[in-house]
């Protein structure tokens, strides 16, 4: 049973040539008790997707329909009042710190207090102890608590950043791209504590990410995001290794193996089409080294445990030795 | 912390020190000597030689200006070539009024400009915006002469609700801060010059925060205090407004210094006994003294602000943090 389903979910921006389609009908579930991998390029709305689950989305965008089903209610037709009340005590956050998501002139304390208490309802001494065992969970010395953020290191903030996001005890955590400013030691590190947090607290969480080595590190599942939709849907290691959809195959080719042999990194000529008239068919359609001529006029939909949206699943495995030549991928 | 603000003290004692060497320059560098600008050129080559003995004039530059800031660090500012006062005495009569009028307005118009700017932020776009900052422009545009001017004719002399000039009715007087602050005939005087200030003044403060509060409403941490589900309250004031008031705290006590030798024009325009005031009058009369005191004073304040828009931004914004960690 998924303690998360979004169905159908389409998040536009207000621009002035018009509604830019970010997140286009996305299906999603998320089963408790595991990290889901969201994967995919700049600019595939993955980023849009984790926001809008959690209902801040920028001024000019809005949620123009679908459905978001978090234990059993859906969030987007949920009155702000009710959407505050699950705000951070049942769905919480994970932000790429590098980007000042902490204050910059409050002390640790003070926005760990915050939580604790206007959210959590907790007394102040009963808060300041938790704030310390929060500290203590994610490695970092509770006396840390009464620095700014600047005299924190990245590895540190973001640290920081996830006892916020565990200080209520919620079941589900989004982590909008938790590792990517840091370099590959602090990384591992990291994504360490990250796992250890969520297999010990039973959550679930969501790992927005472009960096195909961390979902291999760290999830359970990955969905791969492309042009707004979920292309391919599964366990990480049907996807990673037995990849249905003809853009995962192209991924995986793309990024350097670190155990495997000598590979030669193979480009995906082109470019992701324009959300603001995508088009009708497949969107990878336009990029496809086995495009068929339905393709371009007909969306295709997923089924399974592990899914892709291709009308060529069933010829996967042969599509899979040709995608593995180099010549495959070179522009036409 | 007390580290820091003592090597600050150390700096703003270096440039005080800066800027009475260079007063003391400027006025040797004035053309003819004292005693043509102030006294008869009538006086027979004697007299002449006679009063510059008598001011110290005759001794060598290095001398004088030896004398000049021992005197200094004394409080003596010399005395007024034409009201036979000491400086300091005139300065300390006119400061009460300039530090009176400078933190009406200018609280007035910060806490307005403040509240103000972080209202229009809040609701940006639509008709409050479209109305609101251009009557906050024009006012900060408009000169000060003229709008005291308008006020003067306006609630002064058209209606009489409001005196046309000076710090108190005829044949009243006052000595200290505290006379001042319980009389209700000064306040009464105080109204008109004090509100020109301050329709002049909360243009900057009102901008500024705007434009930051702006800025900081679109940063990656209020994103977050949104999603963590505080109340709009929390993310507006404690988050938001607590981060874009760094810049208008400077600005507020720079515009602090810079209103006690800035008053000049309002001052004039309401014949207010100020600082400013003193300042004029003693230029046109070529009172030195009387001037180079105010110089001094003026500088001195300005300085001090500085000094003090420099602590309180570090309270403000810890990772403003010069020399607190070497």
């Amino acid at each position: 049973m998924s303690m998360l389903s979004v169905r159908d979910l389409v998040v536009t921006y207000a621009t002035r040539a018009g509604p830019v389609r970010a997140v286009d009908g996305v299906d999603l579930d998320i089963p408790a008790g595991s990290i889901t991998g969201l994967v995919g390029e700049s600019g595939c709305g993955k980023s849009t997707l984790g926001r809008a689950l959690m209902g801040v989305l920028p001024e000019a965008g809005k949620i123009a329909g679908g459905q978001i089903v978090f234990e059993g209610a859906d969030l987007v037709a949920l009155s702000p009042t009710a959407r505050r009340a699950i705000a951070w005590r049942r769905l919480s956050f994970i932000p790429q710190t590098a980007m000042n998501a902490l204050d910059p002139v409050q002390r640790l304390r003070a926005q760990m207090l915050e939580v604790l208490v206007e959210r959590g309802g907790l007394g102040k001494a009963e808060a300041l102890a938790r704030a310390s065992e929060l500290f203590h969970l994610v490695g970092l010395d509770p006396i840390r608590l009464s620095d700014y953020p600047h005299q924190f290191s990245g590895g540190m903030r973001q640290r920081a950043s996830i006892a916020l996001a565990l200080a209520l005890e919620p079941a589900l955590v989004i982590a909008d791209e938790p590792v990517t400013a840091l370099d590959v030691i602090v990384q591992r590190q990291v994504l360490d504590v990250m796992r250890n947090l969520q297999a010990r607290l039973g959550l679930a969480m969501i790992l927005v990410t472009h960096d195909i080595a961390v979902v291999a590190y760290a999830c359970d599942r990955v969905a791969v995001m492309y042009a707004g939709r979920i292309v391919e849907a599964g366990p990480v290691a049907d996807v990673l290794e037995n990849p249905l959809h003809p853009y995962t195959m192209g991924l995986t080719h793309a990024f350097p193996d670190l155990y495997g042999d000598d590979m030669t990194l193979v480009p995906i000529d082109g470019t992701p089409p324009s959300l603001l008239h995508p088009p009708a068919g497949c969107r990878f359609a336009a990029r496809c080294p086995f495009v068929q001529p339905r393709c371009a006029d007909e969306p295709p939909v997923m089924t399974g445990d592990h899914q892709a949206a291709c009308w060529r699943v069933d010829e996967a495995a042969e599509l899979r030795a040709l995608a593995a030549t180099p010549a495959t991928w070179l522009p036409k | 912390m007390a580290r820091r603000a003592l090597g600050r003290l150390g700096h703003l004692l270096f440039v005080l020190w800066a800027v009475s060497s260079l007063t003391f320059i400027l006025f040797r560098l004035t053309p003819g000597d004292p005693t043509l600008n102030f006294l008869s050129p009538s006086f027979s080559e004697e007299t002449r030689a006679a009063l510059l003995k008598g001011f110290g004039l005759d001794k060598p530059l290095w001398e004088q200006y030896f004398i000049y800031m021992n005197n200094l660090l004394h409080g003596d500012l010399g005395q007024s070539f034409l009201q036979g006062k000491p400086v300091a005495v005139l300065l300390a009569d006119a400061l009460p009024n300039t530090v009176l009028l400078t933190l009406v307005s200018l609280t007035a118009a910060y806490a307005f400009g403040i509240v103000a700017g972080a209202f229009l932020a809040f609701r940006r776009g639509g008709v409050v915006e479209a109305v609101s900052i251009p009557a906050a422009l024009a006012t900060r545009a408009a000169p000060e002469f003229w709008l005291g001017m308008l006020l003067l004719a306006a609630l002064a002399f058209q209606t009489g609700w409001f005196p046309t000039g000076g710090a108190l009715s005829p044949g009243r007087e006052m000595n200290s801060f505290a006379d001042r602050f319980v009389s209700a005939d000064f306040w009464w005087h105080l109204a008109l010059p004090a509100l020109t200030l301050m329709l002049y003044l909360q243009g900057l403060p009102l901008l500024l925060m705007r434009a930051t509060m702006l800025e900081v409403l679109n940063d990656e941490f209020i994103v977050m205090a949104k999603m963590k589900g505080l109340s709009r309250w929390s993310v507006v004031m404690r988050h938001a407004a607590r981060n874009a008031l760094l810049p208008v705290v400077t600005a507020f006590a720079l515009g602090l210094g810079a209103s006690i030798g800035g008053n000049v024009v309002v001052e004039t325009v309401f014949a207010w006994p100020g600082i400013g005031r003193v300042l004029v009058q003693a230029v046109q009369s070529a009172d030195y003294p009387l001037a180079q005191g105010a110089f001094i004073l003026i500088a001195a304040s300005l300085v001090t602000m500085n000094t003090a828009a420099d602590l309180a931004y570090a309270a403000l914004d810890p990772r403003v943090a010069v020399g607190a960690k070497r």
